[in-house]
């Protein structure tokens, strides 16, 4: 009876703990507070508190709770750790490198303190090869743990490394399949290969296990911006041609171009442009398999300039198509109105970057 | 004299509360005795009665010139503003103070007034800490004491009693005061005393779904789905339709959710057991598991009973979710209960709220356990007239249009209409205070205060777009993606 038995203090950690795991920040710091009002210099107690303040995203809290464990026990590397996550959330950088490294020394056994070191120098956008010695290291002192995994792939991805990413976020989903961060990074990595569709279908997935996810929203939408890209730099192509083709003609047979007429020409340009895009859309397809068609629902709901972009794209093609069945004056009008609709799609691209930037 | 009469008067008011005069008289005469603070709470009062009532204003407008003009003269502008308008919130402040006195514990911890714990999480906080401190009157000590006198106690307290012409009796009470910080108790617990499950608190509902305003689809779902197969037993006999399984809410937070399932309890003439994360949680291994289990016996014993699961989504989240295996072992312990055996839940009602259903685990939506769900949506005109209604109707207010407010009010939360009037009240309020005038809550105010609020809902409007959009594949939230469409967010 008595070994499951639980002093109060150990009781109001337990409770905080759980509160934690239930990402219920407030809860475990009113858990906390009695506690830390009659033991103010308990380290754990204080711990708890600063990681609590962490997943609130208070970090400036979070700091003071850390660095008060921290003097109260220096060789409590879990404090510096946490100093270390508090600096890093707040970007001071050099600091949180120190603490880290403080940590990493206090517990050279421990692989957090590894991750933590190469974590503070991704977070800083500054690997070195310590960082990548501390993520390796981290590994080999605990191969089961998906983190550890999570780590070296973080510190792949910062580095464009995409085949080492690749492979420890797959080690990391092999050993716990639903971790969040690991899917979200692999999809990542998909994306920056080029692989779209994959990486729009595993941001559905994650989207469907965690609709709270606001990380997954923001690189769905960058799929879909990806997607829209590659449509609007083929469209420019074709535009392009067409312009540089005939730009003096004033007659229909006025081709300088193995002797084709204007609306063959254009005919021909529309086809092919027209063909590359759906070609381009079907490898999207496939790759994306039966999510393809949740992402291409999703699109207009997620991002309203996205739409705007796809629209201006339709619009564009359209009258190029329609060129193709008018007289050599409209046809060029056309072609004309065509460029704008695609300067305007650019100005689309910067809009969203711009507003991008202000929400960061 | 007056202190008499007052006293007198004091007795009249508490015997008949509605009598404003009464009332009146008794405040003016607090306020000639130099009671101006209890002068205009009782001003406070008559006008929550009789907002129209001159005599109450004018008692108000002069209470409040007595304590500004002692204390302004004192003070910087701001204390004095800070002075005058602390009268007038004089029963919020009261019940704050008594809150605060009965959970010192709590207060000392800086326990987070500011984000409202309920009652709930407070029993759960004293759980978890429970008075460990030697009992002055406890065995232990009396113990202690008995050996370091080496007097016989029954014999000086048979001294004591019997005969009153004697020397005083030895004060054991007063000496185990004396000595209980020397002595220590013999035995002590070391577990916290407070047994499983033994916070719950079981209530009588009063409320019916005829005191729910508005929301008519939403009592249909219910009647439809919950109460009409419970009222009608010949019907359900005919139908072989089985009691099993239990009714999930969800919606928006703030919408209403707790109210309906009381409504429900009333409906069903049932008592109501309200179980939360915080109640069932516990951190000796197994309690958690115990303290669910003793709910449904609880709720077993007191049969019809509904038992209410707020939050389900944290105690019943999915299990592949959670490393935490304390809260693993709670989700199974819930499933069996809901299973029961035999009849072993004949007359048990079991509901449930979240405001993410889609954190819950499976396993508790099949059926024969959660199988039924309703979602709670932000309140329509009606039931935003209604709210409006009663969040005003005991402040002093004039010219308000509730169906004006409601239709302005679209998108807004039960909990955040509340807000809207609270900031009301509180704009009053300090144009009180700041001037020294007493005027009612206004349109004005209130139509103020709704375009400084944005609804709270929005944040899961999104999230549950999100689910129709990727996590709908069976259809489960047909509802829910019917409702975003018609609000144009889907």
């Amino acid at each position: 009876m008595t070994e499951h038995a639980a002093k109060p203090e150990d009781a109001a950690l337990t409770h905080a703990r759980t509160y934690l795991s239930l990402g219920k920040p407030a809860d475990a710091l009113r858990a906390l507070a009695p506690h830390l009002a009659s033991n103010p210099d308990d380290d754990r107690g204080l711990c708890l508190a600063s990681q609590a303040h962490l997943v609130a995203g208070e970090p400036a809290r979070a700091l003071d709770a850390a660095q008060h464990a921290a003097a109260l026990t220096p060789d409590n590397e879990w404090a510096w750790r946490l100093v270390a996550l508090s600096y890093s959330k707040l970007g001071h950088h050099p600091e949180a490198r120190a603490a880290a490294a403080t940590a990493q020394s206090i517990a050279p056994q421990l692989w957090v303190t590894h991750a933590q070191v190469a974590q503070v120098d991704i977070a800083a956008k500054r690997i070195t090869p310590e960082s990548q010695n501390a993520a390796r290291e981290a590994t080999r002192l605990a191969p089961m743990e998906p983190d550890a995994h999570l780590t070296v792939g973080n510190v792949a991805l910062a580095q464009h490394d995409w085949a080492t990413a690749e492979s420890a976020f797959r080690s990391a989903l092999r050993l716990e399949p639903e971790h969040p961060a690991a899917r979200n990074n692999l999809s990542l990595v998909m994306l920056r290969q080029g692989k779209a569709g994959s990486a729009a279908a595993g941001f559905v997935d994650i989207l469907a296990n965690d609709p709270d996810s606001e990380v997954a929203v923001r690189n769905l939408r960058a799929v879909a911006a990806v997607a829209l890209r590659h449509i609007h730099f083929i469209l420019w192509v074709a535009f392009a041609v067409v312009t540089v083709a005939f730009s003096s003609a004033s007659e229909s047979d006025n081709s300088p171009m193995y002797g084709m007429v204007w609306s063959e020409f254009l005919a021909g340009v529309a086809a092919v442009s027209g063909i590359v895009v759906v070609v381009y859309v079907l490898r999207l397809r496939r790759s994306a398999g039966a999510r393809f068609g949740q992402f291409v629902r999703s699109v207009p709901r997620l991002d309203h300039l996205l739409t705007a972009w796809a629209g201006l794209l339709v619009a564009d093609y359209l009258l190029m198509v329609a060129a193709c069945f008018t007289s050599v004056h409209w046809a060029q009008l056309l072609y004309l109105f065509a460029g704008a609709v695609l300067v305007a799609g650019s100005i689309v691209v910067i809009l969203r970057r711009n507003r991008a930037r202000v929400r960061l | 004299m007056d202190e008499q009469l007052i006293s007198s008067l004091r007795r009249a008011v508490a015997t008949s509360p509605d009598d404003i005069h009464l009332r009146l008289l008794l405040g003016q005469l607090l306020l000639k005795n130099g009671e101006a603070t209890e002068a205009i709470t009782l001003a406070a009062s008559i006008l929550q009665l009789s907002p129209g009532s001159l005599d109450a204003r004018q008692l108000m407008n002069d209470a409040f010139a007595a304590p500004a003009t002692v204390e302004a003269s004192a003070q910087p502008t701001g204390q004095a503003e800070h002075a005058t308008a602390e009268p007038l919130l004089t029963e919020t402040s009261e019940a704050a103070e008594t809150t605060a006195a009965a959970e010192p514990a709590d207060a000392a911890g800086g326990a987070d007034a500011t984000d409202g714990a309920s009652n709930s999480e407070a029993r759960a906080g004293s759980n978890a800490e429970p008075d460990n401190t030697p009992n002055p009157g406890g065995t232990g000590t009396g113990t202690d004491i008995d050996s370091l006198t080496g007097t016989d106690v029954d014999s000086a307290i048979d001294d004591g009693t019997d005969e009153p012409g004697t020397e005083p009796a030895f004060d054991w009470s007063a000496a185990e005061n004396d000595v209980h910080e020397l002595a220590q108790p013999m035995f002590v617990d070391s577990e916290p005393s407070v047994t499983p499950g033994s916070s719950f608190d079981i209530e009588r509902s009063v409320v019916t779904l005829a005191d729910v305003g508005g929301m008519k689809s939403i009592k249909d779902r219910l009647n439809a789905a919950f109460l009409a197969p419970l009222r009608n037993p010949e019907l359900r006999k005919l139908y072989a339709k089985s009691l099993k399984g239990g009714l999930l809410m969800y919606g928006p937070p703030g919408c209403g959710k707790t109210f309906i399932a009381r409504a429900i309890a009333g409906e069903l003439g049932a008592h109501f057991l309200s179980v939360g994360l915080a109640d069932i949680l516990d951190p000796m291994l197994g309690n958690s598991e115990q303290n669910v289990h003793e709910a449904f016996q609880l709720a077993r014993r007191e049969a019809p009973c509904v038992i209410f699961f707020d939050e389900i989504d944290a105690l019943g989240q999915r299990r592949s979710q959670t490393r935490n295996s304390a809260l693993r072992g709670t989700v199974n312990q819930l499933l069996t209960e809901l299973d029961g055996v035999a009849d072993q839940n004949e007359g048990v009602f079991v509901l449930a709220a979240t405001n993410q259903p889609w954190d819950v685990d499976p396993a508790l939506r099949r059926p024969g356990r959660f199988d039924r769900t309703v979602l709670v949506l932000p309140p329509d005109e009606e039931a935003r007239e209604s709210i409006f209604r009663y969040h005003l109707q005991h402040r002093p207010v004039e010219g308000i249009e509730l169906q004006a407010l409601a239709r302005a009010s679209g998108g807004l939360s039960g909990a955040d209409i509340a807000y809207v009037c609270e900031v009301a009240a509180e704009r009053a309020l300090i144009d009180s205070a700041t001037t020294g005038l007493l005027r009612m809550i206004s349109m004005k105010d209130v139509t103020e205060a709704l375009a400084e609020v944005t609804p709270s809902t929005s944040s899961w409007l999104d999230s549950a777009r999100n689910v129709v959009l990727f996590g709908d594949d069976d259809g489960t939230y047909a509802e829910l993606k019917a409702y975003l469409k018609k609000a144009k967010r889907l």
